[in-house]
C-alpha cells in the first residue's frame, strides 16, 4: 500500500516539477500535440518500469528462494548417502559390522527415505511433474542401495562386507549421487 | 471392511533383526511364522484386511522385510492375494511400503 502511495506522490511531484519548469524556465518548449510513437514509447516505458520491479523481479526472487531450499535438501541427502558409503567403507576396513554400525546404517536409510520424500514434496510445489522421471530413477537407486547395504546376511552374527559387496555398493552409491547431481542441475534450470 | 492389526513394535519387537532364526535375534522368519502368518490366515478366513503398522521400531533391514513379507508371498505362491489383503502404515519411513510391495512382487519371481 505504501509503495502505491509513494508512486502516486512521485507522479504528482513529477507533474509539479514539469509545470514549474514550464512556468519559471521557458527555455524548455513543450509540444501541445502528442505523436503516436511518443505515446507508445511512454506506455512501454511505464509498463517496463512497473512490470520489471513488481512482477518479474518478485517472481524471480521467489523462484530462487524455492530452488535454493530444494537444492539445500538435495545436498543434505547427498551427505546422508555419503555417510552410508563411509560407514560401509569403515566396516570393510574393520572386517566386521558391529551392532552399532548396523543400526546406524538402518537409521541412515530411514533418513534417506524421509529426505527424499521432502524433496519430492517441495519439487511438486515448485515444478509440478517436471522431475517425475528423475524421481523414478532416484527412488530406484534408493531401493537398490538399501538392498545392497542391508540385504543378504546383513545383521547375521559374523556378517561382513566382502570386497565384491563394497564394489557393488560403490557402483550404486555413485549412480545415486550422479542422479542427485543431475537433479540439482535441473532444479537450477527451472 | 473391518481390519485386523499387527503393530510390530508392540506385537513383536522394537528392534527387528535378521533374516533367519539361526542368524540372530528377532528374525523376519520368526515374525512370519509366529505373528504374520497366523494373522494373515485369520484375515483371509474372516475376509478382512490386515493392517501392518511399521512405526515405532529402530528401522528395518532388507533381510528382515524380505524374509517376512517375501516369505509370506512364497507361502501362498502368489503375490496378488498378499497385496490385496495387506495394508501398511509407515509414517516413520515413507518408502517402506513401496519396498515391501516390491519384495512381495519379487518373491515368486526368484
Amino acid at each position: 500500500m505504501i509503495r502505491y502511495i509513494v508512486g502516486i506522490i512521485l507522479v504528482i511531484v513529477g507533474i509539479v516539477i514539469g509545470m514549474g519548469l514550464h512556468h519559471y524556465y521557458p527555455i524548455f518548449q513543450f509540444e501541445d500535440k502528442i505523436d503516436v510513437v511518443g505515446l507508445a514509447t511512454l506506455v512501454v516505458t511505464i509498463f517496463l518500469a512497473v512490470y520489471i520491479p513488481i512482477f518479474l523481479e518478485r517472481n524471480m526472487h521467489n523462484k530462487r528462494s524455492e530452488k535454493d531450499v530444494i537444492i539445500r535438501k538435495i545436498e543434505m541427502l547427498q551427505a546422508t548417502i555419503r555417510n552410508v558409503n563411509n560407514t560401509v567403507g569403515e566396516c570393510v576396513q574393520k572386517q566386521t559390522v558391529s551392532t552399532a554400525n548396523s543400526y546406524h546404517l538402518i537409521s541412515l536409510f530411514t533418513s534417506i527415505s524421509n529426505e527424499l520424500d521432502t524433496i519430492i514434496t517441495l519439487s511438486d510445489h515448485c515444478g509440478k511433474d517436471k522431475f517425475k522421471q528423475d524421481f523414478e530413477e532416484i527412488k530406484n537407486c534408493r531401493f537398490q542401495y538399501k538392498n545392497t547395504v542391508t540385504g543378504g546376511d546383513f545383521q547375521k552374527k559374523g556378517f561382513k562386507y566382502t570386497i565384491l559387496d563394497k564394489k557393488e555398493e560403490e557402483k550404486i552409491y555413485h549412480k545415486f549421487d550422479k542422479a542427485l547431481c543431475v537433479l540439482i542441475f535441473k532444479v537450477n534450470g527451472l | 471392511m473391518d481390519k485386523l492389526i499387527i503393530k510390530i513394535a508392540d506385537d513383536y519387537t522394537t528392534i527387528p533383526g535378521v533374516r533367519e532364526e539361526i542368524e540372530g535375534d528377532f528374525p523376519g522368519e520368526e515374525f512370519l511364522e509366529k505373528i504374520l502368518l497366523p494373522k494373515f490366515k485369520q484375515a483371509l478366513s474372516e475376509n478382512k484386511k490386515l493392517l501392518i503398522d511399521l512405526d515405532g521400531t529402530a528401522g528395518y533391514a532388507t533381510s528382515f522385510l524380505e524374509a517376512a513379507f517375501g516369505g509370506l508371498a512364497r507361502e501362498y505362491k502368489q503375490s496378488k492375494i498378499v497385496l490385496d489383503t495387506l495394508e501398511f502404515k509407515s509414517d516413520d519411513d515413507p518408502f517402506l511400503e513401496d519396498d515391501i510391495t516390491e519384495y512381495i512382487k519379487e518373491a515368486n519371481d526368484k
